[in-house]
């Protein structure tokens, strides 16, 4: 299947008409579409997706709920009343038969304001298909359902979309439209990756055949053949009740257990991601120790840092003394400027003078009255002999102030002492901090580790329940089948005793053995698949990666896994952080190794005389997909692309262009160029982009 | 007969009151000391500052009168006067030996060093000379360690301590005797 | 009269099932007709060739 054509009308950055063809040559199925980054690529990647499934995605520049679809130079040209509309036509080939599709959308303006340039959807998009055979188109089928005449049963409402997702499946979407850029969403649930692979190996249409010959809930083929079966007797009819009923579980059964089955892989998936969550956390709570230690050392640090500063101010306090110690020079300058040394009388003493006093008479004789000459002269004398001259007292001063000074000495290296480790510590709280805001950076303080992991136990609880139902139910399922079916030989043995019946019982037999046969096929065709799937995979890491040391793997979650083998004989250790380009690179090896699946099985199949396997060969719209990638991985992956897939769509820039070595598959009518005018809004496209 | 006569009544320096701070200068210590937070302070007590700024002022030879507009002020307590005394004591006679503002000669400024107070008029004028020598001091330790913007000969990462050093190391202006 | 014993025709059971297994494929792409619809189709299919089937061995018989 191919896509022939893609058209776009005012689609975001292409006013008015814009039309691509796709190269749908076997040989040269590549058509390539270059330019710069800002220029338009995304945007036809976007139209692919529109156009098809209604989807945009979130790009580098804009967020996919903040995306305008119609074109910017459109919207600034709109009067309050007029509406103007974005369309994306494109048409898909497959052998003779072509579809196109036409999708819609209405917009105006959102208010009468003059400048407020915003736009809004006006009612619902509009989805039709016209379904050209052998070059002769038929009606439009309308994707609401007002389809009239014969047309109105078979083209429901929904029926243009569905057969969109029946040849291109929306859960492939991420596979075979390769956004290079947003690569990382791997959202898809196992069971759509399973049932996509289904799609691409040509499977659905054996298991739809099942289903409607046998396994189908509601009506069969072979349900409706027993029921015109004619019974008689007693016997006969207790039998087809008893099979009704067991036909009533059976739906019931098949009903809960896939019920089951949906549910328990929700459960695995918020399992799984809580899981991832915990394994990251585990770091968190070594993360949170840690963080507490520092915050513990740098609280002593500060304590200590503190100490220092108060020892300094300790030391400061003190510091009088050393000042005044500073002064002693002063002192004795002033001090041997002047006679201290007093009177020397020998034998008197200021005792001598007070005894005198006392007595009230001097030595001499003379009256020593308090008002006398004489008292007055001996109070002088008084002052000047020992131990009152002063000279002794000033000497003990100024040995005072000598002793200040040499026990201050060493108190400026002191507090500069005191200072540095100041200092130091200072310093060390400055690492520390710098430590935590590190690690609070990369911890988040709000993870609260207890409640994820109950919310993960619940879950894994809830996975077990889910499974143990599921397995009951598959059990009862499996007895109430066998029950049906022995009753059904049962009902066949009596109702061979009617010849009337004889044309029913063929028809039966009929539908067994073509029901047989697809089983058969089925299990031929799955048989091997996830190994043969896992070889591909295998090979196709080793040679992108060549790193003797990984190996990759394709598990039953129907992703694939990275390894490394073990060292020393313990059990091979998985690589859980890939970066983004090797990521982009496994998600290359399993498109390429799916499609090189579909490949192998198609040449099996038509080895074996089968034409028309009903694999998928889907084309690969890939944007940008080697932006993340080696030039060395660009070349490979790039080479094979054009060998595995039907058809390649690639939009890319040049220096990509280079290293991808595509040149050989491309012919020069379909290589584009998107260009875009300095000061232009708008992109447009030509022809001819390798020059 | 003479009566034994007492020694004659004393008023010795720092027994008698407390000390005062008002004014600006209430506004300087308060900028380095607060009671009870040795990391919002740069000496320990108040007392501690009172003693080193009569040693500075007096080395700075700045001496300031009272400062008393309103009824805010900071006392220093007698306890701390007493239990400091065998500093203040020192420093009150370097005061008054070294002071040249009461026209003095040398001989009187070293004998006035060295007496006890017999009057309160001594003792109030001591005690006054002194402590315009503190508020001089108190001022200009103030500008040089809260004033002090710091610079490029600062060594360590903390300013307060790096102007408590500039401080210890100012050579200030010395009284010159003759 | 023959017991119905399953005397099927393979070559005849192999050409069924190609031919149902390809209006099957061709129906997942175009989405024609419901399901309802291909059990009544293919019923009715499976039916006619049974008696085709039955009347050509008939003829063998009678040869």
């Amino acid at each position: 299947m191919k896509f022939e054509s893609i058209k776009l009308h005012n689609f975001m950055r292409y006013k008015g008409e814009t039309e691509i063809r796709f190269s749908c040559n076997d040989d040269k199925n590549v058509t390539v579409v270059l330019g710069d980054n800002t220029f338009g690529k995304t945007t036809l990647a976007q139209a692919f997706r529109w156009g098809l499934f209604e989807e945009l995605n979130t790009t580098n520049y804009t967020k996919k709920k903040d995306i305008v679809l119609l074109n910017n130079e459109v919207i600034a040209t709109m009067s309050p009343e007029s509406r103007q509309t974005v369309s994306v036509e494109i048409v898909i080939r497959d052998g003779n038969t072509q579809w196109k599709f036409t999708r819609t959308s209405y917009f105006k303006r959102k208010t009468a304001g003059d400048r407020d340039l915003a736009i809004v959807q006006d009612g619902e998009s509009k989805l039709t298909m016209i379904i050209i055979q052998d070059g002769i188109p038929g009606k439009v089928i309308n994707n609401n359902g007002e389809n009239t005449g014969a047309d109105e049963k078979k083209y429901k409402k929904g029926c243009v979309q569905e057969t969109i997702e029946n040849m291109l499946p929306r859960s492939l979407s991420n596979y075979f439209f390769f956004d290079g850029e947003r690569w990382g969403d791997a959202k898809t649930a196992k069971s759509e990756v399973k049932g996509s692979i289904n799609t691409i190996l040509g499977v659905t249409g054996l298991i739809e055949m099942m289903k409607h010959i046998k396994d189908g809930q509601g009506k069969t083929v072979l349900k409706t053949l027993r029921e015109r079966i004619k019974g008689s007797g007693d016997e006969y009819d207790r039998l087809q009740a008893e099979i009704k009923a067991l036909d009533d579980s059976i739906d019931e059964y098949e009903h809960k257990i896939k019920d089951e089955e949906d549910a328990l892989e929700t459960s695995q998936r918020e399992r799984d991601k809580l899981a991832k969550a915990l394994n990251d956390n585990r770091q968190i709570e070594e993360d949170q120790k840690k963080f507490a230690q520092l915050e513990k050392d740098i609280s002593n640090m500060e304590e200590d840092r503190e100490n220092y500063y108060a020892d300094v101010v300790k030391m400061f306090s003190g510091s009088a003394r050393f000042f005044a110690g500073e002064m002693l020079p002063q002192v004795d300058a002033l001090l041997a400027k002047v006679d201290l040394e007093g009177k020397d009388i020998p034998g008197v003493t200021v005792d001598t003078v007070d005894y005198l006093i006392n007595l009230g008479k001097c030595l001499c004789g003379e009256d020593l009255s308090e008002d006398s000459e004489a008292y007055k002269n001996l109070m002088q004398l008084r002052k000047v002999i020992p131990p009152e001259m002063i000279g002794g007292a000033a000497g003990k001063f100024r040995d005072l102030l000598y002793d200040w000074q040499y026990n201050a000495q060493s108190l400026v290296s002191d507090i500069e002492d005191k200072a540095g480790d100041f200092d130091s510590i200072q310093d060390r709280i400055y690492e520390k901090i710098d430590e935590k805001d590190l690690l609070e950076k990369k911890m988040d303080r709000k993870a609260n580790i207890a409640a994820l992991r109950k919310n993960y136990n619940t879950w894994v609880s809830l996975c077990r329940n889910h499974e143990q139902k599921r397995n009951e139910y598959v059990v009862r399922l499996d007895f109430a089948k066998k029950t049906r079916d022995s009753k059904n030989q049962q009902l066949d043995v009596l109702s061979r005793q009617n010849e009337a019946n004889e044309s029913v019982n063929r028809a039966i037999a009929y539908a067994e053995a073509v029901y047989a046969m697809a089983e058969r096929q089925l299990k031929k065709k799955q048989s091997g698949v996830f190994e043969q799937l896992n070889e591909i995979i295998s090979e196709n890491f080793d040679r992108m990666f060549n790193d003797g040391e990984k190996y990759a793997k394709l598990e039953d979650d129907y992703r694939i896994h990275v390894y490394y083998h073990s060292v020393g004989g313990s059990k091979d250790y998985e690589e859980q952080n890939l970066s983004n380009g090797e990521a982009t690179a496994i998600n290359f090896v399993y498109i390429v190794s799916v499609l090189e699946l579909a490949r192998r099985k198609a040449a099996e199949e038509a080895g074996a005389g089968e034409t028309d396997s009903g694999i998928i060969n889907l084309p690969l719209v890939l944007d940008g997909p080697f932006s993340t990638l080696s030039n060395e991985n660009t070349s490979l992956v790039a080479k094979k692309l054009p060998e595995f897939a039907e058809q390649v769509i690639i939009f890319m820039l040049d220096k990509d262009w280079a290293s991808s070595g595509l040149d050989e598959f491309v012919l020069p009518e379909y290589c584009y160029r998107v260009n875009k005018e300095e000061k232009a809004n708008s992109s447009t496209i030509e022809r001819g982009g390798l020059e | 007969m003479a009566v034994k006569k007492e020694p004659p009544h004393v008023f010795e320096y720092f027994k008698t009151s407390e000390v005062f701070i008002n004014g600006r200068f209430k506004e300087y210590v308060d900028k380095m000391w607060v009671q009870n937070k040795v990391q919002e302070s740069m000496v320990k007590r108040l007392v501690d500052l009172y003693a080193i700024a009569a040693v500075i002022g007096l080395r700075a030879k700045r001496r300031l009168p009272d400062d008393r507009v309103g009824d805010d002020k900071r006392t220093i307590q007698m306890k701390q006067l007493t239990d400091t005394y065998q500093t203040l004591a020192p420093i009150m006679k370097l005061v008054l030996m070294l002071d040249e503002s009461r026209g003095l000669n040398e001989e009187e400024r070293i004998r006035s060093a060295f007496r006890i107070p017999e009057t309160k008029e001594e003792h109030d004028a001591g005690m006054e000379l002194f402590n315009s020598y503190a508020r001089g001091g108190i001022e200009y330790i103030y500008e040089m360690l809260v004033v002090r913007p710091g610079s490029p000969d600062d060594e360590y990462g903390d300013q307060r301590i790096n102007n408590i050093l500039a401080l210890l190391k100012d050579p200030m202006e010395c009284p010159e005797i003759g | 009269m023959a017991t119905n014993d399953s005397k099927v025709n393979n070559a005849r059971v192999m050409a069924m099932f190609m031919a149902i297994r390809n209006s099957e494929l061709k129906n997942v792409r175009t989405l024609q007709y419901d399901s309802k619809d291909m059990v009544k189709r293919i019923t009715n299919y499976i039916v006619k060739q049974a008696d085709d089937a039955a009347s050509d061995s008939k003829e063998a018989d009678v040869e």
